[in-house]
């Protein structure tokens, strides 16, 4: 009676085990050598756009070597709105290679470049959200930042 | 140290569902966004900035006049009875601004800047007939263009015109929220290019966001809501220009 009682204990003992030695086995399968899944075409598609290089930067990306003229910019009234890029170009393969001349950004300081938002038309003006003038007539022959520092308005 | 069987049992079982339960927490929780534009068309000057940047950025071809964001400027003319021919609606979508040659007459001006609504319920996605179209996890509407045959079920099925055949690709393309660059933790080229902010972009579940804040306060409208879309570019102080379209349409009286 005894020797079946302690056989019956060490079976069950020995099925626990058992169970536990499988479910173990099946977590590390699931977990560390199932094969993966393979990718549907929208999560490649969602890969290979999410890896396209963008063009544009950002400010505090420029802030990083230009640091002056970021500060300088960041403090100003008017253009603290406007980022570097809008314009000095793009400027994302500069950041990755700033000693290379091909990839120098270049800045456009003509008056027709400062016109594109202070031309004087009648939306912008009845908004009056910015300072409007008529290039025509406001010193036609000057250039702007003449008078006005772009950093510093 | 002695141990008994049975403690040694439930250690062996708690270890071994502890783990599996850790492994399977750790892999199923990602951070759910849910992004949206909100258009500020109030503070919009037209210059054009955003559609610039856009292009660049997606390297669309600049000189065309197709393009994922464009500006359509409006000039109406209050006067009853009303007729198509008072409201003039000139657009750019080029990087030549027709806003500063137009020769401007009297009436409301105004600009509103558009793009993809990146519908929650898309008429694009629907009507594809290769599956190129989806949603990713944040909402935003791809696609696929390894599979898109280029048939422009799409395009008709906008009600938008957002979508259109790309000239160099031959396959439809359309405005991801700049999706490369809000992975990248960019903001959109062309909310990073608006001068004025009349473009906010941001986590509408996070309800600190900017756009969060501007979405409760200001008084929010869609594009043709009656088109089912739901879409999710907000456009905020809309409603007055609106009504004056309306009451113009309807030929009510004008209080002004």
């Amino acid at each position: 009676m005894n020797d079946e009682g302690d056989i019956k204990k060490k079976a069950i003992f020995f099925g626990f085990v058992l169970v536990v030695f499988v479910a173990a086995g099946i977590i590390f399968y699931v977990f560390y050598l199932s094969p993966p899944i393979e990718k549907t075409y929208v999560q490649k598609w969602m890969e290979i756009e999410a890896s396209r290089l963008p063009q544009y930067g950002s400010p505090e990306l420029c802030s990083k070597c230009h640091f002056e003229q970021y500060s300088l910019w960041i403090e100003s009234e008017h253009h603290s709105s406007i980022q570097c890029e809008n314009c000095h170009g793009i400027g994302m393969k500069h950041i990755e290679n700033p000693y290379d001349g091909n990839y120098m950004p270049r800045i456009d300081t003509s008056r027709e470049f400062c016109g594109i938002c202070h031309e004087s038309i009648p939306p912008r003006d009845e908004s009056s959200a910015i300072k409007t003038v008529n290039l025509s007539t406001h010193n036609p022959e000057y250039s702007c930042i003449l008078c006005h520092l772009p950093h510093r308005t | 140290m002695k141990i008994t069987r049975r403690e040694l049992l439930t250690r062996t079982i708690v270890i071994v569902l502890g783990t599996g339960i850790s492994f399977k927490s750790t892999r199923g929780v990602e951070e759910e966004k849910n992004l949206v534009m909100c258009i500020i068309p109030d503070k919009c000057i037209g210059c054009g900035m955003c559609v610039k940047a856009c292009k660049i950025e997606n390297k669309i071809p600049v000189e065309k006049p197709i393009s994922r964001t464009w500006i359509e400027g409006y000039e109406i003319k209050i006067k009853i009875p009303y007729s198509e021919s008072d409201v003039k609606k000139i657009v750019m979508n080029t990087s030549k601004n027709p806003f500063l040659t137009y020769k401007w007459g009297d009436g409301e001006h105004f600009f509103v800047p558009k793009l993809c609504n990146q519908c929650q319920k898309a008429p694009c996605v629907r009507v594809c007939p290769v599956n190129a179209r989806f949603y990713t996890a944040e909402g935003i509407v791809l696609v696929d263009k390894n599979s898109c045959i280029g048939c422009k079920y799409c395009v008709t099925a906008c009600p938008y015109g957002a979508t259109y055949l790309h000239p160099d690709q031959k396959v439809t393309d359309k405005c991801t929220y700049c999706y490369h660059r809000i992975k990248r933790g960019f903001s959109p080229a062309c909310v990073q290019a608006c001068p004025t902010g009349a473009r906010v972009f941001g986590d509408i579940n996070n309800p600190s966001s900017e756009v969060s804040k501007i979405l409760r306060e200001g008084s929010v409208d869609v594009l043709l809501p009656e088109e089912g879309t739901d879409p999710k570019t907000f456009y905020i102080g809309l409603e007055n220009k609106f009504i004056v379209e309306h009451s113009i349409a309807t030929g009510e009286e004008i209080n002004e």
